[in-house]
């Protein structure tokens, strides 16, 4: 009788999915599944909402230009996979930081190349661009004068607004795996282009992998 | 599975069979809950007249002043115009008694007819409301020839119509400020730009106000408490997004948001005190909110939420400045989540309430005026489609439908016409709808990409 209930069971669920095209399937499996992630590490007493400062005594850390977040997950930098590392104290412009307009596109010889992000992500997957984050580190710990500029670009398929949210969200990953890789935070600069300046113009899959991008500009002293 | 013992083959497939089930109830749920509202308002059918008036008059510029009229009148979610009839302009222009005969107008279903006559220089106006067996003659519009303020003239006029028909306020004479993004043609490669521009609610008047070939994105009308004729966007001009107000009567600006890193999506309180933006000073894409007093910043900027792998996006006040709405992916995907700001130190931010529960991307939201709806693009069967959410019922509705995604909505200030921007590969074009009518009307604003519109404060 169990085992009849829980073939229905699968039938429905099947029936279910079939209405949706496979991707919003996926979407909404990977959905449910963050959820529950979320509630688990819940219960082990791992909430990862922010919570605000009662106080101005409780302000503490690097940040002197507002009022932040009493998030232990800011400060912890080596234990949390998403570190949050302040921007530069330096204004670019002032104060001999060059204007980031500066920046230019790096020597090929350097060998900097554009890193690529799936779809909605955040987060560099692929060996190869994992690969060009070491070979940058490598280069700006060897150039110690050098500052860098990461633009991070997104496809042309979701929000113009949102997009930019997420150009922001790219370049400061990328930026925290080149001070996770030991390069001083206060020499690199990021940006947004969201959708704003793609690389290609076309509109298949290949297009939009190629404009989901890492970019770098070095200006070098 | 021949390596695993039966009492573990069976717990694995209890949970696979778990897991299953439960998506199975959460997208059906979800499917269940796709609900229609029909709110379409009956509108009430005017006839507006073609222009007439002695011979010796040129009737061309008075012709196109009528047309004007008759768009706004057509357009306000209120009215409708009824085509041109042979027997209606008989008995306007041949039939000295035509005022009178309320049988013909009230035979052929027109509560409302407005009589239009060209005079030298001038264009007059007549009201005649049948149901009210009313009369009422505007004072003639002197028209100087010039578009620009000609029109605002007929704007105006068309809202004095709305008021005396209805009752409302109508939005005529308001304008509407927006982006548009072109190639540049300066620079070799894929470079692009975006300026700030203004417009009549119904496109006419355009008229550019940033001059840098740089990048700006996302303005808004100042209110007047902070600046008359002011306006505030985020630009890239130098590298980094930052926020900057400017005047329209000058197209001086000026960076008003002192803070490192880039700031984006900026939203104004509509009391001005408040300023909320996207901010990567602590390393994220976090909401961020900075009081205003005297059209400065006061005191440092807050910090308003976060979270590890995650983006927000696009806040907007509610009417009152006590809370904000924004677009976060802290769940999975791109929701609106509604914050209480009112006292930002104390505030429980495990508190946010989730208003977009039926589509999974969801994007720029807009708090109306009245604070009893939230309009935001939501994709729905692949196509961003602008929806509404109201607090009242508490009931998110879809309002835009066809193939083109739309997005970046922005109400108007009578709570009821709404101007929001497609964006399909290449081509973005404003759109006007209201929530009577609920028919989209393209505004003509010729080439470039025309984004992130935004309505004039009243």
């Amino acid at each position: 009788m169990k085992a009849r209930i829980l073939l229905w069971a699968a039938v429905a669920i099947l029936s279910v999915s079939c209405s949706r095209n496979s991707s919003q399937t996926w979407e909404d499996v990977k959905t449910a599944g963050r959820y529950m992630q979320r509630g688990v590490d819940s219960l082990w007493g791992k909430d990862r909402e922010s919570r605000m400062l009662a106080s101005d005594e409780e302000f503490i850390g690097p940040y002197d230009e507002f009022i932040p977040l009493n998030d232990s997950d800011l400060r912890c930098l080596a234990k949390n996979s998403d570190m949050a590392l302040p921007q530069p104290r330096g204004i670019p412009g002032m104060n001999g930081i060059p204007a980031l307009d500066q920046f230019y596109a790096p020597p090929d010889v350097i060998g900097f190349q554009f890193v690529h992000f799936e779809t909605d992500e955040h987060v560099l997957r692929e060996k190869a661009d994992i690969q060009m984050i070491h070979t940058i580190a490598a280069y700006l710990k060897s150039h110690p004068a050098d500052l860098l500029l990461i633009e991070g670009h997104t496809d042309e398929r979701a929000s113009a607004s949102y997009n930019m949210a997420l150009g922001i969200r790219r370049a400061n990953h990328i930026r925290q795996l080149l001070v996770k890789n030991g390069v001083d935070l206060n020499r690199i600069y990021t940006v947004s282009r969201g959708k704003e300046q793609p690389l290609v113009l076309g509109h298949s899959p290949a297009d939009w992998k190629q404009n989901r991008r890492g970019v770098f500009k070095i200006f070098e002293r | 599975m021949p390596f695993l013992n039966l009492p573990l083959r069976s717990a694995m497939l209890k949970i696979v069979k778990v897991f299953f089930l439960f998506a199975a109830i959460v997208l059906h749920a979800q499917q269940e809950l796709e609900v229609r509202l029909e709110t379409k308002v009956p509108l009430k059918p005017i006839y507006l007249s073609q222009v007439n008036g002695p011979a010796d008059i040129d009737k061309r510029y008075a012709e196109e002043m009528r047309s004007i009229l008759a768009f706004d009148l057509a357009n306000n979610g209120y009215s409708s115009i009824v085509p041109i009839r042979e027997d209606a302009e008989q008995k306007i222009w041949a039939d000295p008694r035509a005022h009178a005969d309320a049988a013909f107008w009230k035979r052929e279903h027109i509560p409302v007819f407005l009589v239009v006559e060209a005079k030298a220089n001038a264009i007059a106006v007549t009201l005649n409301n049948i149901e009210k067996s009313s009369t009422k003659r505007y004072p003639e519009i002197a028209l100087a020839g010039q578009s620009q303020i000609d029109r605002s003239a007929i704007h105006k006029l068309a809202d004095a119509v709305q008021k005396d028909l209805f009752g409302t306020q109508g939005i005529a004479s308001s304008r509407i400020i927006f982006s548009q993004r072109i190639k540049n043609s300066t620079i070799a490669g894929n470079q692009w730009v975006s300026e700030i521009w203004t417009a009549d609610w119904d496109g006419a008047n355009a008229k550019r106000h940033s001059f840098g070939n740089g990048y700006c994105m996302s303005p808004g009308f100042l209110p007047s408490s902070i600046a008359k004729q002011g306006y505030f966007f985020a630009a890239s001009d130098r590298g980094q997004s930052k926020i900057y107000r400017g005047s329209l009567l000058d197209n001086q600006t000026q960076e008003w948001i002192h803070l490192r890193g880039s700031q984006l999506l900026p939203a104004i309180s509509k009391d001005g005190s408040k300023i909320a933006f996207i901010s990567d000073a602590a390393g994220r894409p976090d909401l961020f909110m900075q009081f205003i007093t005297n059209g400065k910043e006061a005191g440092k900027p807050f910090q308003l939420f976060s979270a590890p792998d995650a983006t927000q996006a696009s806040p907007t006040f509610s009417p009152d400045g006590r809370k904000i709405a924004f677009v976060s992916d802290k769940g999975g995907s791109p929701r609106i989540y509604v914050m209480d700001i009112r006292d930002p130190r104390s505030a429980n931010r495990r508190d946010l309430t989730l208003i977009s529960k039926k589509n999974r991307e969801n994007t720029s939201p807009a708090w109306s005026p009245d604070g009893s709806k939230i309009a935001y693009s939501a994709r729905t069967e692949g196509v961003r489609q602008i929806w509404i959410y109201d607090f009242a019922s508490q009931e998110e509705w879809q309002l835009t439908f066809g193939d083109e995604n739309k997005e970046n909505p922005s109400w108007a200030p009578d709570n009821l016409h709404l101007i929001y921007n497609t964006e399909t590969k290449d081509v973005s074009e404003l759109y006007l709808i209201n929530l009577h009518q609920q028919e989209p009307v393209k505004i003509n604003l010729g080439f470039g990409q025309k984004r992130f519109a935004s309505w004039e404060l009243k």
